[in-house]
């Protein structure tokens, strides 16, 4: 026994330590079960196309004969495929090696002989909690058309319909909201079942001894009383007697009641998990987004912010935790998150990659307190992300810096600083401010020299810039402005040009500096 | 010298105030409408004064020469700024009155009122804030040339009479090789919105009264001024 617990113990160590092993088990996990895995979209939609086919083989094998490659395809082909994943989800629901190793440790620690039985005990629960979940055993039941030569089974490939449920957020989300109200549709269900009962038994004593009427059988009491209390009253069985008719009466304001009860539980349910499925499709949104600026507070200016960077199509999250100013964003569409930027929980709780995602942030809250707090907060989570805050009063605009704040808009000095501009070379002004605006069909942009462009243009002369009547109105290299170079400045992989000049010219020269030189 | 007044003594006005204090010390003038900015006004160093906004603003035409004065309208209130500077410019035709407003929106109504220059805070820093995320050099270059203490700036130049470049085009002047200066814009009437970008206005032919817009170093520009004087 002690051989056996140690070649088991030898193989889980193996198979824990294997990379292979777990990349394999971690790629079928992610293609499963995780959401935000780029790929499992294309795997859920392969699932439903199968699911499709075959119900629609089933359909048309109702009142034709079905060629015998789709009946192959239908029993063999979808029913080996969901077998695999049936078994893949079983595979990747627990882990048995690291539940061994686990207790294998344990039991180590403490000085206990290997109990190997209480490892395999806690493998079987965890396995059992998959096997009887409700997708699981639609799951199976799918698969039962695998064996064709039980006629009956074939039925099951509508189980297969259910499977949709699976690969259907929103349809996932419909069950999440109805099972909320549980205990409501119970009781309902518990008043109708009463209701059907009491009157299907009336309705049999009052009815099943007249000659005249239509309801001679219990079954045919519960189906009238059932299609009575559902309001839909098809009318095939009649009560013809007064005991009869009186509990028609009662058992009709009674399906009223229930209806509306019914339909008032739906909409509640809808109403109260409204924002949890917003919030939910949000998160997912999110960690669909490769990339983007986070803007932590929904203030004046970042809505002026925000509606350039939409406009610019550059991708971005707003954080912002007062829930009011979030509601103009839903009309315009704009993702949001109610929750405080200053707080790490909202960037583990949304799933923000800061390393992998998050291009830059923007703190436009309304207080410096609150910039300076989340300018610290995302300094802790990442050091090297670039900050830029704006800065309501000068005072603090040193506390921000040692907040790390990398850049500060500080909107007074801004403004000091145009006007003054103004006052001395208006016509100046009207040019900065036009380039900066880009009021004009001239426009001032970054042209950045990459291996491409470095390969065929060494130095400034070879740019040809002043031949297409663009201004070339310096070079930014390491955080430095050379202003007006030298024909014979050398270039270097990296640099920036900083280009004046109608915008479609500028478009043009960018794409023949990245075409080879012949 | 030009002369500088300023209506209001809030954060904005005081920076306005604190760029030209180094050049105009003594034609910086602070109207307020309370008695709280006025005695601030006044302990940061300037001439200051106490008016109402219904005023009619003769002892401004009496005190100062209206074609030399800038005025700039900084009030909290962008009603109050709009009420001022209509009453400014309908006593003065031809007063340069620059006005802060809060959005682009104000900016608007300002401009309508008849102000020459209308500043909307919002859209400016807004403006600032995407451009130093999309293009951040350019946030960096646009702040070089803008800023006082650095050595590139912008200048503007009247072309006299005189002037070696009148007559000329500007594809035929090569001064960014012979005095190391860049010609951005050129404008014929000073004070107007109407210039042309040196990008797209090669075949301008410079004219006297022409206002050239040059980016330089001090000295360089120091040496081009000379030339074309």
């Amino acid at each position: 026994m002690a051989f056996v617990s140690k070649v088991i113990i030898d193989i889980s160590y193996a198979l824990q330590t294997s990379k292979s092993y777990r990349g394999v088990k971690g790629f079928f996990y992610s293609l499963l079960e995780d959401e935000a895995y780029p790929y499992k979209k294309y795997f859920d939609f392969v699932m439903m196309m199968l699911i499709v086919s075959s119900v629609m083989l089933l359909i048309r094998g109702v009142k034709y004969d079905l060629p015998l490659a789709a009946i192959y395809y239908n029993d063999y082909i979808i029913s080996l495929i969901f077998l695999s994943e049936y078994l893949l989800r079983f595979w990747v629901h627990s882990s048995i090696s690291q539940e061994l190793i686990y207790q294998y440790e344990k039991d180590e620690f403490l000085g206990y002989k290997f109990r190997i039985d209480r490892a395999f005990r806690k493998i079987i629960a965890h396995k059992w909690n998959y096997v009887s979940s409700v997708y699981a055993i639609i799951d199976l039941l799918a698969i039962m058309p695998f064996f064709h030569e039980l006629r009956i089974l074939r039925l099951f490939i509508l189980f297969r319909a259910f499977k949709i449920f699976r690969y259907t957020k929103s349809l996932q989300q419909f069950a999440q909201v109805l099972s909320s109200k549980k205990f409501e549709f119970f009781t309902l269900m518990v008043f109708a079942s009463v209701m059907i009962s009491i009157s299907a038994v009336l309705i049999y004593i009052a009815e099943a001894n007249n000659k005249d009427s239509a309801i001679n059988t219990l079954f045919e009491a519960f189906y009238w009383s059932f299609v009575t209390l559902s309001t839909v009253g098809y009318g095939d069985f009649v009560p013809v007697t007064d005991l009869g008719r009186t509990v028609a009466m009662v058992i009709i304001i009674s399906g009223i009641a229930v209806i509306s009860f019914m339909t008032s539980i739906v909409v509640s349910a809808f109403t109260e998990q409204l924002d949890s499925i917003k919030e939910q499709k949000m998160v997912s949104d999110i960690s669909k987004m490769k990339r983007f600026y986070l803007v932590c507070g929904y203030s004046t200016v970042s809505q002026i912010v925000t509606q350039r960077l939409q406009k610019d199509n550059m991708p971005f999250v707003i954080i912002e935790k007062d829930s009011n100013k979030l509601l103009q964003t839903g009309k315009l569409k704009i993702p949001a998150i109610c929750a405080d930027p200053a707080k790490h929980e909202t960037y583990i709780n949304y799933g923000i990659d800061m390393h992998k995602q998050v291009i830059s942030v923007l703190c436009l809250e309304e207080s410096d307190v609150h910039n300076i707090y989340t300018a610290l907060t995302i300094r802790a989570l990442r050091s090297d992300l670039k900050i830029l805050s704006y800065l309501h009063e000068g005072r603090n605009h040193k506390k921000l810096s040692i907040a790390g704040v990398n850049n500060i808009i500080y909107p007074q000095e801004l403004i000091g600083t145009l006007a003054r501009e103004f006052t001395g070379k208006p016509v100046a002004f009207d040019a900065i401010d036009a380039l900066r605006t880009q009021s004009t069909d001239v426009v001032i942009k970054e042209l950045l020299i990459d291996e491409r462009i470095f390969s065929s243009h060494s130095n400034v002369r070879s740019l040809d810039v002043h031949e297409t009547k663009l201004i070339l109105l310096g070079i930014y290299r390491d955080r430095n402005f050379l202003f007006n170079p030298k024909a014979d400045e050398t270039l270097c992989v990296g640099d920036i040009l900083i280009i004046i000049g109608m915008e479609i010219m500028v478009d043009e020269y960018s794409l023949n500096l990245h075409k080879a030189r012949t | 010298m030009k002369k500088v007044i300023i209506f209001g003594y809030n954060e904005y006005a005081k920076k306005i105030a604190s760029n030209f204090k180094a050049v105009h010390e003594d034609d910086i003038r602070i109207y307020v409408i309370n008695e709280s900015d006025k005695n601030e006004a006044i302990a940061d160093g300037y001439k200051s004064e106490l008016v109402e906004l219904d005023d009619e603003w003769l002892d401004i035409g009496q005190r100062y020469e209206i074609s030399n004065l800038i005025c700039f309208c900084a009030l909290d209130d962008d009603a109050e700024n709009v009420f001022l500077t209509i009453s400014l410019r309908a006593e003065y035709e031809n007063m340069h009155i620059v006005a802060i407003a809060t959005s682009k929106d104000s900016a608007d109504k300002l401009r309508l009122a008849g102000a020459n220059k209308a500043i909307a805070k919002l859209e400016t820093t807004a403006n600032v804030i995407v451009e130093s995320l999309e293009e951040p050099a350019i946030v960096e270059v646009m702040n070089e040339i803008l800023s006082h203490n650095k050595e590139l700036r912008l200048a503007e130049y009247s072309i006299s009479s005189i002037s070696v470049l009148k007559d000329k085009f500007l594809h035929d002047i090569d001064v960014h090789k012979e005095y190391n200066i860049i010609i951005l814009a050129v404008s014929d009437k000073k004070m107007e919105a109407d210039f042309t970008f040196t990008a797209e206005g090669y075949n301008h032919c410079i004219k006297e009264g022409d206002v050239l817009v040059v980016i330089g170093k001090e000295n360089d520009l120091q040496r081009f001024e000379k030339v074309i004087e």
